[in-house]
């Protein structure tokens, strides 16, 4: 039975890594005595994926995960049950049984919505102005490093939508980024483009950003 | 005081904040300001490391299970987080509660290792607590040491106010509830002196200031000088005797990274009368407590299904000298290998049974094998006590080899006592002759032989701890000599930084003299010596020179039997006539039986403290 998961990372587990997060729901899923399928070989690992890394020191609302077990479960106890397990600041918030033969959750990612929010007074006026600079551009060119080299890519292709939005006075950044895997755009891009704009850059410190979705592929 | 604490939001600035971060799995957090006697706890050493350490979980969960008392943990800072406090001008806080470090009123560092010395001073500086015990006032925490580094802790003794000798589970919540009954009695902190006189009448409490030392014209030890008459002399170890009655973690402090040894771990028995003569855990640790087989598998259940670990390791000094070692891992692989559960067997002996064993465990997960003959000849195995032949290494080759290993690793040392070019030629012929077993056996595959060479330290408290480290010049010749006589091309050979084993003899046998020469490197910036990339050997010269300390005089110096040492007053249990006696018997080439299975060789500790070998398999 192959198993859907939507699960947070919020609070002090925004500070463990991809890796470390996989660790840390193996465990607590062995903890939780969940029947996992194992993969063969000398060294036996749960087969288990998540939809789209997420980099460390961000939170995210809405993370996908898909598990197998070696036998049918009921998905609602199996979820309290795990959640008994989990540390704070992860908990599996909806559990749905998916096709074993399906696509690969991976295969399935499309975009992701990101929320900025800041630490650093900012003008309104000011963050309004440059996102309109950003959306206006036709081509936004960006330096990225890969596999130790840097290479320029056109950013504006997977930049699917920039606003902000403004809560009891507080602005946020919204950000609707491709993070398929021909084209994965890291949120962190995006505040290096409005320092472009800054006459004092946001430090890593002086933002958190917060994955509110994953959207994925009907077929 | 006050003290500023880090934003968390900067942790975006260093690797793995999860390090600092605590809130793990099993942390067991209770409010600072509602505990009468919070204590801190420190491993001067990387989280990574701290986290793999059992012991220190043992006292974790021992010491919150007080309902008076609570144990909050702290790591020493790698660089970039010692940076970044520094640059925000922040204190060094506990991962539970985040409270800064010198608010608490006890404060315990373990002594694990002679490199981790600077990283104590690392953790008492971001903590702004001034480095001498003399310097400290009535609001500074009493700083209490302990671990097998306790034994001869003089380099760092005037940095404590009390050292712990010997099991901890038992003199640590004593020590906590003497704490809380002066507390009581007085309705504030006690009085530093007051505690410290009280708490010396407590067996395995040393405290340093009560014990001053004497040197004559030409700086030789004179004695020790008691400078309280209620002190003991010498300060006797505290002993658990019968392990299954000792406290044990029921679940284990789980991090969120992967740390160096990520997995339960279960402790069979504690002590090991094998006799190895270089072994200071083999002398301090004495005697043999097993646990019983019952309580064993109850816990390995208990840390499996409160931690989810895939791996279960069978920790002790000599896994498979417990004597039910068949049973526990039959018992064991039965119930969880079907769950994908794993064992660990460290420390494997050099025989057929126990490759046998290792094999067994193997069905489950597959890795390298490991083995430690530790000396090439005979000659010199008889003389360090090792006591293995040559005929039982050859079997455990070829019953490894039988049972499909083809990646080995040897264990040796050199610079041991009487070691000449024929034993390092030795030790390449046996790898040699391991070669040829390979290729009669025609196995298919590339065959690997891992040779590991370390480097003999002198430790205090065993047969050799008079015998001097031989140069680092001839340590390198050697190290040369031993690589020209490699011929295959299928063995390898990795050594020791020379320097590093160097410095470790210096603190293994130092004394008080040496503790500004501590402070002067770190100073000078000497941080994490015992990791490659951040030892800066040159620091440390650099600060002897300075202090005009002849650290080679420590390390190299032939000491006379008749001599007083700087860990004459702290007592293991061994007694020096019995260290003499096996001296005389390595130089002889002679070998002492392991009291478990041979008679007894009268090492004291047993007549001393009223104990005995507990042998559960056996009863």
């Amino acid at each position: 039975m192959k198993v859907r998961v939507v699960f947070t990372k919020e609070l002090q587990l925004r500070w463990i890594s991809h890796l470390d997060l996989i660790k840390t729901i193996e465990k607590a899923l062995r903890r939780a005595q969940v029947p996992l399928a194992l993969s063969q070989g000398f060294n036996p690992r749960p087969k288990m994926s998540i939809a789209a890394p997420l980099a460390l020191g961000l939170s995210s609302k809405s993370e996908l995960l898909d598990f197998e077990l070696q036998v049918r479960v009921d998905l609602k106890a199996l979820q309290t049950k795990i959640n008994e397990h989990l540390p704070e600041g992860l908990e599996f918030i909806q559990l749905y049984e998916v096709p074993s033969k399906g696509p690969s959750l991976m295969s399935l990612v499309t975009v992701s919505h990101y929320q900025f929010r800041f630490f650093k007074s900012l003008k309104v006026l000011e963050l309004e102005k440059i996102v309109e600079l950003i959306n206006q551009k036709e081509e936004l060119l960006f330096e990225v490093e890969q596999k130790r080299r840097t290479r320029t890519i056109d950013l504006k292709p997977g930049i699917f939508a920039l606003y902000t939005t403004d809560d009891c006075g507080e602005i946020f950044l919204n950000a609707v980024l491709e993070t398929s895997s021909s084209r994965f755009i890291r949120p962190n891009y995006i505040v290096d483009l409005i320092n472009e704009h800054l006459q004092e850059p946001l430090e890593l410190e002086d933002y958190i950003i917060q994955r509110e979705k994953i959207l994925l592929k009907l077929k | 005081m006050e003290y500023k604490i880090l934003d968390e939001n900067k942790l975006i600035n260093v690797n793995k904040p999860s390090r600092y971060m605590g809130r793990e799995k099993n942390a067991i957090v209770k409010p600072f300001d509602q505990v009468e006697v919070p204590m801190a706890f420190a491993f001067p050493d990387l989280y990574d490391v701290g986290m793999s350490h059992l012991g220190s979980k043992i006292l974790y969960e021992i010491v919150n299970n007080l309902d008076f008392s609570s144990m909050e943990r702290v790591y020493t800072p790698w660089p970039d987080f010692e940076a970044l406090l520094r640059q925000e001008g922040a204190t060094l806080t506990t991962l539970e509660t985040q409270t800064p470090l010198a608010k608490f009123p006890l404060l315990g560092i373990t002594l694990q290792y002679e490199l981790n010395y600077t990283n104590i001073l690392t953790i008492l500086d971001l903590a702004q607590i001034p480095f001498y015990a003399k310097e400290r006032t009535q609001d500074h925490p009493i700083i209490i040491g302990g671990g097998p580094g306790a034994f001869n802790p003089e380099p760092v003794a005037d940095f404590f106010d009390l050292i712990v000798l010997g099991d901890g589970e038992i003199i640590l919540p004593k020590l906590l509830q003497l704490y809380r009954d002066l507390q009581r009695e007085i309705g504030s902190r006690p009085k530093r002196r007051e505690f410290l006189l009280k708490a010396c009448l407590l067996q395995g409490v040393y405290v340093p200031e009560f014990y001053q030392p004497s040197y004559d014209q030409e700086g030789i030890l004179q004695a020790y000088r008691r400078t309280e008459a209620e002190a003991p002399y010498p300060v006797k170890k505290q002993i658990v005797a019968d392990l299954d009655e000792a406290p044990y973690p029921e679940t284990m402090l789980l991090p969120f990274g992967e740390v160096i040894h990520d997995r339960a771990m279960i402790e069979l028995f504690r002590g090991c009368t094998a006799g190895c003569r270089f072994c200071q855990a083999g002398c301090i640790y004495r005697p043999v407590r097993e646990r019983s087989l019952e309580l064993l598998t109850k816990q390995a259940e208990l840390l499996i299904r409160a931690t989810g670990y895939d791996e279960v390791s069978l920790i002790s000094l000599s896994s498979m000298d417990y004597t039910e070692i068949e049973s526990l891992v039959d018992t064991l692989l039965n119930r969880y290998g079907c769950e994908g559960v794993g064992l660990a067997l460290p420390s494997l002996r050099v025989d057929s049974f126990s490759v046998d064993l290792a094999h067994r465990v193997q069905e489950v997960r597959k890795s390298g094998l490991t083995l430690a003959p530790e000396a090439g000849s005979q000659r010199l195995r008889n003389i360090i006590n090792k006591r293995i032949s040559e005929e039982q290494i050859i079997e455990a080759v070829s019953g490894a080899f039988d049972a499909g290993w083809s990646s080995l690793k040897l264990y040796f040392m050199i610079g041991l006592p009487g070691e000449t070019d024929e034993d390092l030629q030795a030790i390449v012929d046996m790898a040699e002759k391991i070669v040829s077993i390979w290729r009669q056996k025609r196995r298919k595959g590339q065959l690997r032989i891992s040779i590991s060479v370390a480097t003999f330290v002198p430790k205090p408290h065993t047969p050799f701890q008079w015998f001097g480290q031989i140069s680092q010049e001839e340590v390198e010749r050697r190290q040369r000599y031993l690589r020209s006589l490699i011929k295959s091309r299928q063995i390898s050979l990795s050594t020791h930084d020379a320097k590093t084993s160097f410095l470790e003899a210096v603190f293994s046998r130092g004394d008080r003299r040496l503790a500004p020469s501590i402070i002067s490197a770190y100073q000078l910036g000497a941080r994490f010596d015992g990791w490659t990339e951040h030892f800066r050997f040159d620091l440390w010269q650099q600060s002897f020179e300075q202090l005009g300390i002849d650290a080679h005089d420590y390390a190299h110096r032939e000491i006379e039997q008749t001599a007083v040492l700087p860990w004459d007053h702290l007592d293991s249990g061994i007694r020096k006539e019995w260290l003499q006696k096996e001296w005389n018997l390595a130089m002889a080439c002679q070998e002492t039986d392991d009291c478990r299975f041979g008679p007894c060789s009268l090492c004291g500790v047993c007549m001393d403290y009223g104990v005995a070998n507990d042998l559960k398999g056996r009863s």
